[in-house]
């Protein structure tokens, strides 16, 4: 599943066709929870707990570059991972890279990072 | 770098928190900042913790802020960490953690905490003070049955509130003769305490606690005259102390606080103290204005600029407990020589109004029973304003008269320090329109937010027009849902999609998406092409999103009947995917609590019963009573009305959620007169139709929108009407506002005129949108659904 290329870890996640247009979902890389979304401005991944109270991004409201939970309506940048209508801290992003109908995403930042936080969710 | 002024601010409370805001709003580059706290938790909201306490607002909304705020800052954040010496020669401060820091600037902001007299059995398990978030925590936990407040003054009164609202049986007691004594007069006193009595607290004035009683734990307060009130909590509201003890340590000066000039300067050199631990000429504030007037001007005096000195704060109070207005300001006894007061009292109304006037100015006001009007009395203390200008506020009918326009200069926010004439600058310069746009140019509001009512009639005497908070359905494009609609109609527009490439709404930002899907859906009588991304959540699983991300359903029982077979199968589902609650909903249903999104489909298979709707906006159920099926009063079949009347509108989405009642006699047991819809059977087959109540987040009695001669008469009018209300209402907007907005007689215009034809081309729309709807978790379960819908994870790991 991993496939090393250039700077970080890339990690082939799902086929692009998984994430239907305008929509998230939801995928877990080392224990780690990560939203992955599909806009008319490409794929982008965030991690998939709510800097808020946790909520589930990957469930959440999707426009071209912002993602809002579906909890408490917090709005989140998917470009940046910035809060746009909270003050709180950003939340952690992914690059996100499309090849051969497959999508991958860099989480070289999970190492990072500490025991894995799931926020909310179904536990897997 | 290391040129940065080096500022250390011992204390993370309001003031000091308010500092390092200021300091912020200066070039970040400028100062590092080190700021201990020795609470846990970070900086909050300290004056809305009794709020906190009656369960009204959360922790979050006491405005903590996450570790990272600080960390994006670049402040050195010292939580839980107490500063135990400070050397004010080689200027370093040692904190518990065992570091030690330099400054070039120290600030106390150490506040103060609860003074608790010596009473005999003040350490008894039981006893509590009132002054942080630990505390009401503590407080909370102990659940008590009946509690002793030692101390009548704000906080005191506040504590009692709070305890009131968990269901506590509460005695004040204070010592003087009068509750507030600080803030009111004896007759204002007098008065609060009838209408704190009401609240059903007890009160006890001219009383000494003479012990708190006990085995260990507190069972009872003694007073000195002897009368025992039995208590299983006793907490000490008695006043504050200021934190003086370890600036007096390191030599600094201290008296009741830490004592400062106009700077807010200490007697050491580079060293300053703001809040509750300050002393300024003799007086120390318990309040946040004044922490916050000594802000501003400590913030300039450490970044080494001159400001206008602190001249010391008027003191000014508002009480904050639901259903009681209090405001006070400045001197309210009037002691003083010459002194002459304006007084309006109404004992029966329980309104109290009074100015103290010397020399033809103001200087002191209470208000009681009727807040209209406290920004401008208090600015026209703050001003010493000649007293005419408040003599129609004090001594007009009930204070309709029309305050008259306050002055530029007048300070409308206290919290931030916000004039009238920046909201005017705002207003004019910079196009703000209402008053959450205010706060955000300006601050205005943003504190306590009590200045709120002012700043919006400032907006309407500006703009000239009255300020309706435009409720925009897409704010973006400045769209309402008027606007959507008639885009929609005229350019026969069928998804959300085709709607944002033709006016650009739900494109950039999806907060519109959810309710442009229910104006394309409902002017297509649900033949629109369904776009699932815009809909939330909840309507693409079909089941209420809760805070740990897994779902609840509600399976629909109809009329809030259901059979033995059903409470099987909902009790087997309940098992078999491990649902964390079963909970009787309010509505005569049952929640199942706690459902993974990937076993929701399996779930209704199980359960073999229709959707609820209990997550969306939408028609959610009709609550009835037994009606005449075995009711001995009942004069009207509710439970069948119900039923029909379920049937009728179940799988229809409305502009906000619709509760139904059916009661079967004028008794009313199904409540039918706070709902949505709702239908009381009246003798002589006669059936009232109720529209517009609710007893939600707001509470109001219903109107009455017609007695008709028949159930079939019944059905038909709620018919209309809901019809009436899914093409008129706007997006979110509730049967309690939509009604009034549109006004009854308009209502009944529409839907009760038979012969005008239009009440029956309403239903025949109605039965078109209910002939393309279907229960999403039988009928259709797989249409609808896009790929991985109710995946949890959908990589393998």
């Amino acid at each position: 599943m991993t496939n090393r290329n250039g700077q970080g870890r890339w990690v082939r996640v799902c086929e692009d066709d998984d994430i239907p247009f305008l929509e998230g979902r939801r995928v877990e890389v080392d224990g780690f929870y990560i939203g992955v979304f599909n806009t008319e401005e490409g794929f982008f991944a965030v991690y998939d707990v709510c800097p808020h109270r946790g909520g589930p991004l990957s469930d959440g409201d999707v426009a071209a570059t912002t993602v809002t939970c579906p909890l408490h309506g917090r709005k989140v940048d998917l470009k940046t991972g910035e809060v746009l209508n909270d003050d709180l801290s950003c939340t952690f992003t992914f690059p996100v890279r499309v090849e051969d109908g497959w999508v991958f995403v860099n989480v070289g930042l999970l190492m990072t990072m500490n025991a894995p936080a799931r926020g909310t969710g179904s536990a897997a | 770098m290391s040129k940065r002024l080096k500022v250390v601010v011992v204390g993370n409370g309001i003031a000091g928190a308010a500092l390092v805001d200021e300091l912020l709003k200066e070039d970040p580059e400028e100062v590092s900042i080190t700021l201990y706290g020795d609470e846990k938790v970070g900086t909050y909201d300290r004056v809305r913790l009794s709020e906190y306490m009656a369960g009204t607002v959360g922790l979050e909304e006491l405005g903590i802020r996450p570790k990272e705020w600080y960390e994006e800052r670049g402040i050195d954040l010292r939580l839980g960490v107490r500063v135990i010496g400070v050397d004010t020669k080689s200027r370093e401060v040692m904190g518990s953690d065992g570091d030690w820091v330099v400054y070039d600037r120290l600030v106390f902001a150490t506040g103060s905490q609860s003074f608790v007299p010596p009473i005999p059995g003040y350490d008894k398990e039981g006893v509590f003070v009132f002054r942080t978030v630990e505390d009401v925590e503590q407080m909370l936990e102990a659940a008590p049955k009946k509690a002793v407040v030692i101390g009548g003054g704000l906080l005191g009164l506040e504590a009692a509130w709070g305890l009131v609202a968990r269901g506590a049986e509460v005695t004040v007691v204070d010592r003087a003769g009068h509750l507030m004594n600080q803030q009111l007069d004896r007759a204002a006193g007098a008065m609060l305490r009838k209408e704190i009595e009401k609240m059903g607290v007890g009160v006890r004035l001219e009383a000494l606690t003479e012990e708190i009683s006990g085995n260990g734990k507190v069972e009872g307060v003694r007073l000195q005259d002897g009368e025992e009130l039995s208590a299983d909590m006793v907490v000490v509201c008695a006043g504050i102390r200021s934190n003086t003890k370890l600036a007096h340590e390191c030599g600094i000066d201290t008296n009741r606080g830490i004592v400062v000039d106009g700077y807010l300067r200490t007697s050491v050199p580079d060293v300053y103290a703001i809040g509750e631990c300050a002393e300024h000429n003799g007086l120390v504030y318990g309040l946040v204005a004044p922490a916050l007037e000594q802000v501003r001007v400590a913030a300039e005096c450490v970044l080494g600029r001159e400001p206008t000195p602190y001249r010391g704060s008027l003191a000014s109070a508002t009480l904050k407990v639901m259903g009681v207005d209090v405001a006070s300001v400045g001197d309210v006894y009037g002691e003083e020589s010459g002194s002459e007061a304006l007084v309006n009292s109404n004992p029966l109304k329980g309104t109290y109004k009074k100015a103290l006037v010397r020399d033809g100015r103001v200087v002191g006001a209470i208000l009681l029973g009727d807040k209209a009007g406290a920004p401008h009395l208090l600015g026209a203390v703050r001003r010493e304003a000649p007293a005419d200008e408040v003599e129609a506020l004090i001594l007009g009918s009930n204070g309709e008269d029309k305050a008259p326009p306050l002055p530029d200069e007048a300070q409308v926010c206290d919290c931030n320090g916000v004039s009238k004439g920046q909201i005017l600058v705002a207003i004019t310069k910079k196009g703000v329109a209402s008053v959450s746009e205010v706060g955000a140019a300006t601050r205005a509001g943003a504190g306590c937010g009590g200045c709120k009512p002012l700043i919006k009639d400032i907006l309407e005497e500006t703009t000239r027009a009255a300020v309706e908070e435009k409720s925009y359905l897409c704010p973006c494009m400045k769209l309402t849902t008027e606007d959507v609609r008639s885009i929609v109609k005229e350019r026969e527009i069928q998804s959300v999609n085709a709607l944002g490439e033709v006016c650009g709404a739900g494109k950039i930002c999806s907060d519109c998406k959810v309710g442009l899907t229910y104006v394309v859906s409902e002017v297509n009588a649900n033949r629109h092409k369904e776009e699932r991304h815009a809909r939330h959540i909840n309507d693409r699983v079909h089941g209420n999103i809760q805070n740990d991300g897994t779902f609840s359903i509600v399976p629909r029982t109809r009329g809030g009947v259901t059979t033995a077979d059903e409470l099987r199968r909902i009790a087997d589902v309940a098992e078999k995917y491990e649902a964390r609650m079963i909970k009787i909903t309010g509505a005569q249903r049952l929640d199942i609590l706690g459902v993974k999104k990937e076993d929701l489909p399996n779930a209704w298979e199980d359960l073999g019963m229709p959707s609820g709707f209990a997550y969306g906006k939408a028609f959610r159920q009709v609550k009835t009573c037994v009606g005449t099926e075995f009711c001995r009063f009942g004069v009207g079949d509710s439970t069948s009305l119900g039923i029909e009347m379920e049937k009728s509108f179940e799988n229809l989405y409305t502009p906000a959620k619709v509760k139904m009642a059916a009661s079967g006699c004028p008794r009313n047991c199904a409540e039918a007169t706070v709902k949505d819809v709702g239908v009381v059977a009246i003798e002589g087959g006669k059936w009232q139709v109720w529209v517009g109540g609710a007893a939600g987040m707001d509470v109001r009695k219903g109107d009455l929108l017609t007695t008709v001669d028949s159930r079939e008469e019944a059905m038909k009018v709620t018919q209309a009407f809901f019809q009436y209300y899914r093409e008129n209402g706007r997006w979110k907007e509730r049967t309690y506002d939509f009604v009034p907005r549109m006004g009854l007689e308009e209502i009944r215009k529409h839907v009760l005129d038979e012969e005008s034809g239009e009440p029956e081309r309403l239903r025949q729309r109605l039965r078109a949108a209910k002939e393309a709807s279907f229960d999403p978790w039988q009928e259709e379960r797989v249409k609808n659904k896009t790929k991985n819908q109710f995946a949890g994870v959908i990589n393998d790991k």
